[in-house]
């Protein structure tokens, strides 16, 4: 099996990752024989475990492995974030000012959903084999709450709003021709993460397809976590919330006596 | 340089926020106000989510009043029993603001709320500022001299619970400052300031107080409210962003070092008439974005 980890994503080090799974794949090529009909996928990233300290400013990382496939096969890679309570909100005109008036929950919204893949989604399976598969966020099956009168049309209208506004935060996207596969035996793909991500288990599904037709799947876990001075700051804030409120108030007093105190007034 | 704000979870250029925080700072240096009702608008315009831009301000409202609490107490400029009075109702009136912002972040109105509360607020300090500004400007140019009475008396002095305010030579109903102090102390929880612009004034105005006192005297019984809010806020909505409280305070102390010392060069009406522009400023572009349609009727928001 093929384990490659860097500890750095920009760029220089991913061509170095490259080169490396590169040099793994000629090794494959040669004793490629025993993994010939297994339909086996590796994957791997070059970073599973992402850290928000006080520093992070989004994170790029690199998906990368091999399939058992031929010349020509595709792959869909999809990156779902934790599942999460969203409110999406329509504003309209009132008293000559826009409001927000109605409201639709979603109960179970993936926090991030991007799609890599290696040639436009409709020319890799029909839409049936890419619902089968739940690949796409029109697949998602929401879950939601919202006034009684509620019909497929509202449905439609709602959920399209949602992906649009999911999409302009970088949050949900569809990323056409961005996975590279090499003799149809290795693949990679960079896979950004905004900065206003949510943490928690990320997972990424690595899809294999010939001629439109599902051959195997993979499944890798991505953990977000905060670490650092800002996690302790978010875990206070949280776990100690009271004691957090003292200190921020006795810290704030300090620093104005300070403040008064290093420069008098003139 | 970014710096990410772990409760306000986004990733910011540290300079700008530094920068933010210098340039209120030098403001209210200069026009010896707060500064919280420009901070919190420009931390929303910032993408800093609104709950957590009014509760951090308190924070850092708590740190600037301190600071400028002392150079009034030095002067004797604080009536103690008078702050007492007006620190119990904006306790009561900023706990109460808390608990309604709760309700109103729940339902989705928080931010409509927010916006109406500036609007309506600035707008009126700031066309009544520009106003007095200007006519002060033109009397000065003809002076005339006239004796005002201390204070008239109507029904307010009818009021229950009489007190002595000897630093500030009332003998009114603490009924009153109360009150005043407990409405202050709502407008300041929801908007995210320490309400002196709007306390100030109602001082002067409706209790009638001497203009010598009423500074040291707001900016006292601001710490306590802003205080409250602070604690209120991190137990309740775990909105406040220490980090980010730090990161403004820090730019906002050296802006007002900078500011005061501007502030002894222009004359008192010419520095009113400029932060009433500043003012209207910020209220017309907070109207102008209520008015306008919005670019996407829809908006989203992860909860958890």
């Amino acid at each position: 099996m093929i384990f490659v980890r860097f500890s750095s994503t920009n760029f220089i080090i991913s061509r170095i990752a490259y080169i490396f799974v590169s040099a793994i794949f000629v090794n494959l090529f040669f004793c490629s024989a025993s993994y010939a009909k297994s339909n086996a996928i590796v994957a791997d990233l070059s970073q599973s475990n992402i850290s928000i300290n006080t520093d992070f400013n989004g994170a790029s990382l690199l998906l990368f492995g091999s399939i058992s496939g031929e010349q020509g096969d595709d792959i869909i890679v999809v990156i779902s974030g934790p599942s999460s309570e969203v409110v999406t909100r329509q504003k309209s005109y009132m008293g000559g000012i826009w409001v927000n008036s109605n409201s639709v929950k979603w109960k179970n919204a993936p926090s991030y959903y991007q799609i890599f893949t290696t040639k436009p989604l409709s020319q890799i399976a029909s839409r049936e084999v890419l619902k089968s598969l739940a690949i796409g966020t029109e697949f998602l099956n929401l879950r939601y709450e919202s006034a009684e009168d509620f019909d497929n049309d509202d449905y439609i209208e709602w959920a399209d709003a949602l992906e649009r506004n999911m999409h302009s935060a970088s949050l949900w996207k569809t990323n056409e021709t961005t996975v590279q596969v090499m003799r149809g035996a290795l693949f990679r793909t960079q896979v950004s993460l905004p900065a206003n991500i949510t943490t928690g288990d990320y997972e990424a599904r690595i899809i294999h397809f010939r001629q439109g037709n599902f051959i195997a799947e993979e499944r890798t876990a991505i953990a977000v976590k905060k670490a650092g001075f800002s996690a302790i700051i978010y875990h206070l804030a949280h776990d100690y919330s009271i004691f957090y409120g003292i200190f921020a108030v006795v810290f704030a007093v300090f620093a104005g006596w300070l403040a008064a105190a290093v420069f008098p007034k003139p | 340089m970014y710096i990410y704000f772990p409760i306000a979870e986004i990733s910011l250029n540290l300079f700008i926020v530094i920068g933010l925080g210098g340039f209120i700072g030098f403001l209210s240096g200069l026009f010896g106000v707060g500064g919280g009702f420009l901070m919190t608008p420009l931390l929303i315009f910032l993408g800093i989510p609104a709950p957590v831009a009014v509760a951090t301000e308190a924070n850092q409202i708590v740190a600037s009043s301190v600071s400028g609490v002392i150079a009034h107490w030095r002067r004797k400029n604080v009536d103690f029993k008078m702050g007492s009075i007006l620190l119990l109702g904006g306790i009561v009136g900023s706990s109460l603001g808390v608990l309604l912002f709760a309700v109103l972040e729940k339902i989705g109105q928080l931010d409509l709320v927010i916006k109406l509360s500036y609007l309506f607020f600035l707008g009126i300090i700031g066309i009544l500022m520009l106003w007095e500004s200007i006519r002060t400007y033109i009397r000065s140019r003809k002076p005339e001299f006239y004796r005002r009475k201390l204070h008239d008396h109507n029904w307010l002095h009818g009021l229950p619970l009489k007190m002595r305010f000897r630093r500030s030579k009332l003998y009114i109903s603490a009924l009153v400052p109360f009150s005043i102090a407990a409405f202050v102390g709502v407008l300041s929880a929801i908007m995210g300031v320490g309400g002196g612009f709007i306390m100030v004034p109602a001082m002067i105005y409706l209790l009638g107080m001497p203009t010598s006192v009423v500074v040291g005297t707001s900016l006292f019984q601001i710490i306590f409210v802003t205080a409250n809010v602070t604690l209120l806020q991190s137990v309740q909505t775990q909105t406040v962003d220490f980090l980010l409280a730090v990161t403004l305070l820090f730019g906002a102390v050296i802006g007002a070092q900078i500011g005061t010392r501007f502030g002894g060069m222009l004359r008192g009406e010419q520095l009113r008439g400029m932060l009433a522009l500043i003012v209207l400023f910020v209220c017309i572009k907070i109207g102008y974005e209520l008015v306008v349609p919005p670019l996407d009727l829809f908006s989203t928001e992860i909860l958890k």
